[in-house]
């Protein structure tokens, strides 16, 4: 048999696998939007560790972490620091969401934000920045997958096939299981990808240089550049202290304010699981650890490759490695693609019901949760339109999100910490710092020392916010105690 | 140890962390040499605020779930 077919097969069996966890997983789930969106709030601590890093580390750390130490060295050192600095606020956030949430019955974090400020139209802005900024990152997830079959089965499973067949049955089984089924799986999905990346992380290395030292040792003799912070641009130069500042202070900020990744605060069955998540981060941060490793195999032993996230599907299949490694390196792959994938598609789906339509159209819930299913088919179906068409501009459309989804920062702060901040507030500070950041993303020319777009934002954000709440009427004392200061729940 | 104190300690390493990792700290640390286990001075930077910010995270939940429980 031909070692595509071998390769095949493992892959098919792992699919297998992961869609029978996630029809187990809505097993004795109740049939509400409760369960659907947020699992009955009944995720434990395994679960919970699982679901969070399994969806913060994407097809994107496994195959573009590896691009860019290969192509752009220490620049890629900016991802392995923000994510601590990130999540840590979520120690003290976290648990408050998810108490008012219980409270309140609330699923989403527009629904939070339009509690404590009231206002539909606030509740459709952030719907509609969230699906701008979820479908990009759904299409990347979808073509990160195809692409990986497409590598591995040489061309024989083509991108269109192996992304349709591995999004129809995430789709399968989140239509099924809702997210309970992205809890499972992730759980699954997180475990192949740790173990995948540290045993590919240590092998590569030894295998190509003797080792992590001499590998690091012979870099450093001929391209001392590359192990230089704040390393190079995508083209070669050196990239901005400014820029790599910027780029760790924005991501940090903006983390937890991904929807998907916000969400799931409303899925804990306890505070106390919450912060221990948090507390558990770090090992799962360091996770990127091998996957850079990987990348930085291929600096001395690959010459200039045009795409530079294809170095680790490169170096998998010219390194001469045993079949199944190869299809284990797929399957972590897909992994890591589908366990944000899923996520992605649920929280955009969501998103779309409870925030953008329910507002202005009160409904059962019986017909909220036939929407959720709908649109979920409908995000899938665009996104997938998207992955096997052009979508260069996604890429350009996924980094302006990034600016723009950090601006959901200062209302979700304002709102549980201060109590003066007004809906007025709140409103006007987002529309302005939204539209700052994307005329910095359009015109990067206005911007010094390299800047991040979305600091830009924030910086005109957290003023605007500030004086028109202060000079609008503030909310009712009562009003404002249920998220400022809320009682437990015994 | 008390609450408050390992609180705001948190906070303050947490404040420390993000100085050490951005401009113009981080430019004390970012030349290749010398390797720390054979790592990159930059990389093994990071690694260790990683490894910091976990054990400073694991003292500060173990106090507030013995005072929680206490």
């Amino acid at each position: 048999m031909a070692d595509w077919v071998w390769i095949t097969w493992m892959i098919a069996a792992y699919l297998v696998v992961t869609l029978a966890i996630g029809l187990r997983a809505g097993k004795g789930l109740s049939a509400t939007v409760d369960g659907f969106v947020a699992g009955d709030r009944n995720f434990n601590l395994l679960v919970m560790y699982f679901v969070t890093g399994a969806t913060v580390f994407s097809a994107f750390a496994f195959l573009g972490g590896p691009g860019w130490a290969y192509s752009r060295g220490a620049a890629a050192f900016y991802i392995l620091s923000y994510g601590v600095l990130g999540m840590a606020p979520w120690y003290v956030i976290g648990p408050k969401v998810a108490r008012i949430g219980r409270r309140m019955s609330l699923v989403t974090q527009a629904q939070l934000l339009t509690a404590r400020f009231p206002s539909r139209a606030l509740s459709l802005l952030i719907a509609s920045v969230s699906v701008v900024a979820l479908i990009p990152y759904i299409t990347l997830q979808m073509k990160g997958a195809g692409i990986v079959i497409e590598a591995v089965t040489d061309g024989h499973v083509p991108l269109w096939l192996g992304a349709l067949i591995s999004y129809g049955i995430v789709l399968v089984y989140v239509l099924t299981s809702g997210v309970a089924a992205v809890g499972w799986t992730n759980t699954f999905q997180g475990i192949f990808m740790i173990v995948i990346a540290w045993a590919l992380g240590i092998y590569l290395p030894n295998a190509l240089h003797g080792g992590i030292g001499p590998m690091f040792s012979e870099i450093m003799a001929a391209h001392p550049q590359m192990l230089t912070l704040p390393g190079l641009t995508g083209s070669g130069e050196p990239w901005h202290w400014g820029g790599y500042t910027s780029a760790i202070v924005i991501s940090a900020i903006g983390l937890t304010m991904w929807p998907h990744i916000f969400m799931k605060a409303f899925t804990a069955r306890d505070e106390r699981i919450i912060r221990r998540t948090v507390v558990l981060f770090p090992t799962f941060q360091l996770f990127l650890v091998p996957v850079f490793l990987i990348g930085f195999a291929g600096v001395m032993s690959v010459p200039e490759l045009d795409q530079p996230d294809f170095i680790l599907p490169h170096l998998i299949l010219n390194v001469d490695l045993p079949l199944v490694v190869v299809g284990l390196f797929c399957a972590g792959a897909l992994s890591a693609s589908m366990s944000t994938g899923d996520a992605l598609l649920h929280a955009s789906a969501s998103v779309v019901v409870e925030d953008g339509i329910r507002p202005w159209k009160p409904m059962s819930e019986q017909t909220q949760r036939w929407l959720i299913k709908g649109s979920m088919i409908i995000a899938g179906a665009v996104s997938y339109w998207f992955a096997v068409g052009e979508s260069q501009s996604l890429v350009v459309l996924l980094l302006t999100s990034y600016g723009v989804i950090a601006q959901l920062a200062p209302p979700i702060v304002v709102a549980l910490f201060w109590r003066r901040a007004t809906t007025t507030g709140a409103f006007v500070g987002l529309v302005a710092g939204s539209a700052t950041a994307l005329l910095g993303f359009f015109y990067p020319t206005i911007l010094p020392w390299g800047i991040h777009e979305g600091i830009f934002g924030l910086m005109v954000h957290i003023p605007v916010l500030v004086v028109v709440s202060l000079l609008t009427e503030a909310q009712g004392g009562e009003h404002v105690e249920k998220f400022v200061n809320p009682s437990p729940i015994n | 140890m008390k609450r408050h104190l390992i609180r705001r300690l948190t906070i303050l390493f947490f404040a420390v962390y993000l100085l050490a990792v951005i401009w113009p700290v981080a430019t004390w640390f970012s030349g290749p040499a010398p390797l720390v286990f054979g790592l990159p001075l930059p990389l093994a930077w990071s690694i260790a605020w990683i490894l910091g910010g976990f054990i400073v995270l694991i003292v500060l939940n173990w106090v507030e779930e013995r005072d929680q429980d206490g």
